[in-house]
This record gives structure tokens, C-alpha cells and sequence, in this order.
């Protein structure tokens, strides 16, 4: 990783002449167990590094940060520091590396499947009280997508990935609801679901799963990739939230769509909204899919989404603002609440940017630049013939990229600004320390819906090691140990 | 130099990389970069997020996964 500065004069002469550079991507955490007030965390996730060090480590770090003198410090230190992408020997050698990494993040992206969403209708059955698309006026009564503008899907990416990328893909249902019972809903979901058939396409949806457990047969034998339902409590709470449109709740329906997905090994992303309307039944719904069993079956055929209720701030949204928890006051309230309900503690695997990735993987996630892909790893074919980069502009056509039907045409104009993975943050993002950690924020959300907070990215990385360290150490204790053994 | 004078170098700069890491209490929390077990869980993830053949690419964005 870093250069291998063979003598000790070799690294002092440059921290002499022209000083070294502490990578302004270096995160200092604590380690928060009692007796371990000595010891911290750094993590670069530029570098994908991540160790325990001793204060002192970062002292010497701190030095180098502010350019003072950094006195007599071991060549191997700093060699390490070199190594491990903690310390460059100018700036220009830190950019170089993003350089790099970005190339390595291009070329993993290009191996990814391509997301085609097939957004066959913005109506829906239900009228959540936090509805971004109702509040933002998108639904458009009538209007669905037909079996012969679908002919013209296989068109416009064939259009598209001239000249550009052949890739696999994979077809996403989304709405509005997908899954409605109406003639012509059902007509174009099972044209889609022919064309999986027949060329062996993957298919997932975003769905209420209200209907789901009529649809299910209709996907028997297909590759899901994921079925994503947001239930948000148990049923009281979630049918105040979550009303169907005909008055009635949609609880009931919603399970049982899931009960029969989870006989038929469809995998489930079980996603939460946590608000504080709903966050004190979160134990309750953690029991009733603990009792259910669906809490022990793996996570690739069931997992548990967290998320905020970023729609909370969406200008005319429908819900209260004042209900608006942040991330980290989600994870930390949960956390306290798992220390009492055995089954909040067995579903509880917070993401905290990635640190699970640590756990899960046994190394720090790739670093992130940028979590979207819109226009390049997806598109978004809207009910009214518009192709937009991605969902969160349905509706805007002044966001789209060209149009699938009647006619097949592509605004080169317009999606030339998403040919740069690299240009997706938001300024403000863009300049900051953290973003390797974070992602950055979704651009449109910030923009066009205003739904996207930065999300006090050190503490969710610092709340990632508080929770995970003690399982990470364990293992690598007891791994050590077997190695012993043999 | 032989191949025994060799390893016995290589040996020298483990037992000094081993000293230095017990000065500065130095543990790595990553999983060793010669154990090759290929980190690549297939990961279809769906919303706005993008398809990823590794897991260590994080691919969901922050508002939609805490």
C-alpha cells in the first residue's frame, strides 16, 4: 500500500524536509470497555484499514496531522503508518490512491447486474401516513404500463448499452404498488413474470406485500432476489400507519403474504420505518417473527431492514415532523431495548455504516463512493413512458434520461451527468472527511424531495465498534485458538 | 544468500514487526490479507440500491439502511 521506505533515514528525511501526510480520511474511535480507556480505534476507510492502537499511536499521528515535530518515532511505525494507508508522504500520493480506488470501484461496478425498475404503476393501495409519493403528488390515477409499451423496455437498453456495457440484469417491480388485483395490474405482471420465465431473468419487487400472497404463485419457480415489505409494528400500530385505501388494514394480509413467500423460500427484506410513533412496538413486532421462527432462518432468505423515516421531512408530508428520529437515536434507543426483549437482541445487526460488513465479512467494507448507481447500474421505466436515471424522479420528466414509449429515444445530454460514478455527492459531501465512510447522500433526495439528513456518520461508525468489537475480538480469539490447536 | 539465510531475515523483521506491534498495542480488527476466502456474497439488493458482487461493497444507501 504505502511506499517501502527501506531506512529509517529515508522516512525521516521527507517528515524532515517536507513533512509527511496524515490522511485526512483517518478515523479515531474510542474503545468504549471499561479498563480500555488507553487503547483507540483508527479506521481509514479509504484504505480499508482498521486497527487497536495504543494512545500514544495517535499522538504521534495527531503530530504528523498538524505538522509539528514528531521527535524520535520508530521507523517501523512509521512504516506502518505508510503500509496501512495512515500516513502518505504527500498529498498528491493520498489523491493518487483515491484514484485508484475509484478505478477498482469502477471496474467491481461493472461486473454488477443492471437494475432495470419497472415501475408499472404509481397508484397504490394503501395511504401510509408518511407517503413521499402522495405528499409530492406523483400518483397518476389510470395509469399503468402495458404489455406493449414492456415490448419497448428490450429496445431502449439494447439503445442504451450500445456502445456502453452488455450486462445481466434483473427486472425490479415498483410503484406506486405493484401488486394491485386489477385487471390490466395483473396483466402486465405476468407479462413480466413470462419474460423472467423464459430467459431466466431475475425479478424483485418493492411492494406492500398486501397482495402478495395472490401474486405468489404467479412467482413460483422464478430467481427472486428479494421480496422488500415494510411492516411497521404489530397490527394495531402498523394499520394506523399503513391504511389501505378501502379503510380497511393491511396487517393481516401483509403476513400471510409473507408466511406463504417464506414457504415458497422467496427471500424477504423485512424493512422497519422507526419513528417515534412506532419505535416502543418494535419488541413487540421482534416476538411475534421470533415466534414465527422467521428470526432463525438465514439472511439471505429473510433479513431485517432498518431504516429511518426520512419522509418525515418531506415538504407536505403527511406525518408529524416532530416524530423524525435520527439514525443514531434509532440504533442507540434499540440497543437499550435488546439489554430487556430477548427478541429485539436476536434481530438487532445494525449496519452503522458498514461496520457489520467488519463483522460479517471479516474486513472493512470497500470504500464507498457513493451509494448510487442511477443511469449507469440502473433505470427506472416509468408508467408514462419516461425512462428516468432512477426512482426517486418518477414522476419529474424533467429528470428523465428519454423515453421508452410511444418512441424509443435517449437524451444523451441528460445522461452524460450520470456517467460519472465519481460526481454523485452533493458539495458538501464531496468535501468531507467522512465520505469513504458514508456514501454520501442520495442527490435527488436532497434536491428534489429534501428527504435526506447527513447522518452523523462518526457516531454510527463509533456505535458500529461499541456493538461489534467484543463479537469481532471473540472470533479472532477464538480462531487464534484453533490455529494453536492444529 | 541462501535460502536459509533468507528465512532467517524474513524471521527477524516478523520478530521486530511482532515487538513493535506489543510496544503500540497494535491489533489489526481485519482478518488476515493472506487468508484468500473470497468475499463475494452475491448482493441483488433492490430499491435505489445497486447490485453488487461483493459484500464489502456497501450497496444501499444511508437513509434506507442504519
Amino acid at each position: 500500500m504505502g511506499k517501502d521506505f527501506s531506512t529509517a533515514e529515508d522516512i525521516k528525511a521527507i517528515a524532515e524536509t517536507r513533512g509527511l501526510y496524515a490522511s485526512r480520511h483517518t478515523m479515531v474511535l474510542d474503545v468504549n470497555q471499561p479498563g480500555r480507556e488507553h487503547e483507540k480505534i483508527l479506521y481509514n476507510p479509504l484504505a480499508s484499514s482498521v486497527h487497536i492502537v495504543n494512545s500514544s499511536v495517535v499522538s504521534i499521528l495527531s503530530a504528523i496531522q498538524n505538522q509539528q515535530s514528531i521527535g524520535e518515532v520508530e521507523h517501523g511505525l512509521l512504516q506502518f503508518f505508510l503500509d496501512k494507508g495512515y500516513v502518505f508522504p504527500s498529498r498528491a500520493e493520498e489523491e493518487q490512491k483515491e484514484r485508484l480506488e475509484y478505478e477498482k470501484y469502477r471496474m467491481r461496478v461493472q461486473e454488477g447486474a443492471f437494475q432495470l425498475i419497472l415501475t408499472t404503476t404509481l397508484q397504490c393501495n394503501l395511504q401510509c401516513s408518511y407517503c413521499y409519493q402522495d405528499a409530492a403528488g406523483m400518483a397518476r390515477p389510470g395509469e399503468i404500463m402495458t404489455p406493449e409499451m414492456f415490448e419497448n423496455v428490450d429496445a431502449f437498453v439494447d439503445q442504451y448499452t450500445k456502445d456502453r456495457h452488455e450486462k445481466r440484469c434483473y427486472y425490479l417491480l415498483y410503484g406506486g404498488e405493484p401488486l394491485l388485483l386489477g385487471k390490466r395490474d395483473r396483466e402486465i405482471v405476468e407479462r413480466i413474470t413470462q419474460e423472467c420465465r423464459m430467459f431466466d431473468i431475475p425479478l424483485a419487487a418493492v411492494t406492500n406485500g398486501v397482495n402478495l400472497y395472490e401474486y405468489s404463485d404467479l412467482f413460483k419457480g422464478l430467481k427472486i432476489g428479494e421480496f422488500q415489505i415494510t411492516v411497521d409494528g404489530p397490527a394495531d400500530i402498523h394499520n394506523k400507519r399503513k391504511k389501505a385505501r378501502d379503510g380497511k388494514g393491511s396487517y393481516e394480509r401483509i403476513m400471510k403474504g409473507i408466511e406463504r413467500s417464506i414457504e415458497y423460500e422467496f427471500p424477504i427484506n423485512f424493512k422497519i420505518v422507526i419513528d417515534r410513533e412506532n419505535i416502543d412496538y418494535v419488541p413487540e413486532l421482534a416476538e411475534i417473527i421470533d415466534r414465527k421462527g422467521w428470526l432463525d432462518l438465514p439472511e439471505d432468505r429473510f433479513k431485517i431492514q432498518l431504516a429511518e423515516n426520512a419522509a418525515l421531512n418531506c415538504p407536505g408530508g403527511q406525518a408529524e415532523g416532530d416524530n423524525y428520529m435520527r439514525p443514531i437515536e434509532i440504533l442507540r434507543d434499540l440497543l437499550e431495548k435488546s439489554k430487556r426483549h430477548s427478541a429485539v437482541k436476536k434481530m438487532f445487526r445494525p449496519f452503522c455504516m458498514g461496520i457489520k460488513v467488519l463483522y460479517t465479512a471479516g474486513m472493512p467494507p470497500h470504500p464507498r463512493f457513493g451509494a448510487c448507481s442511477a443511469g449507469v447500474l440502473q433505470l427506472a421505466f416509468g408508467s408514462d413512458g419516461f425512462v428516468y436515471p432512477c426512482m426517486v424522479y418518477l414522476g419529474f420528466p424533467e429528470h428523465s434520461i428519454g423515453t421508452y414509449y410511444p418512441e424509443v429515444a435517449i437524451n444523451e445530454k441528460e445522461l452524460q451527468k450520470y456517467e460519472d460514478l465519481f460526481s454523485r455527492n452533493t458539495q458538501e459531501c464531496e468535501s468531507c472527511d467522512l465520505k469513504y465512510a458514508c456514501g454520501g447522500r442520495c442527490v435527488p433526495s436532497v434536491e428534489t424531495l429534501n428527504t435526506a439528513k447527513c447522518p452523523d456518520v462518526k457516531e454510527l461508525v463509533q456505535f458500529g465498534f461499541d456493538f461489534y468489537l467484543p463479537m469481532i475480538e471473540e472470533r479472532w480469539l477464538s480462531e487464534a485458538a484453533k490455529e494453536k490447536q492444529q | 544468500m541462501t535460502d536459509k539465510e533468507e528465512i532467517s531475515v524474513e524471521d527477524k523483521a516478523d520478530n521486530s514487526q511482532a515487538s513493535l506491534f506489543d510496544k503500540y498495542g497494535i491489533k489489526s480488527l481485519s482478518k488476515s490479507k493472506t487468508d484468500k476466502r473470497r468475499v463475494t456474497k452475491e448482493s441483488v439488493a433492490f430499491c435505489c440500491s445497486k447490485s453488487s458482487l461483493d459484500e464489502r461493497d456497501i450497496n444501499q444507501c444511508t437513509q434506507c439502511v442504519i
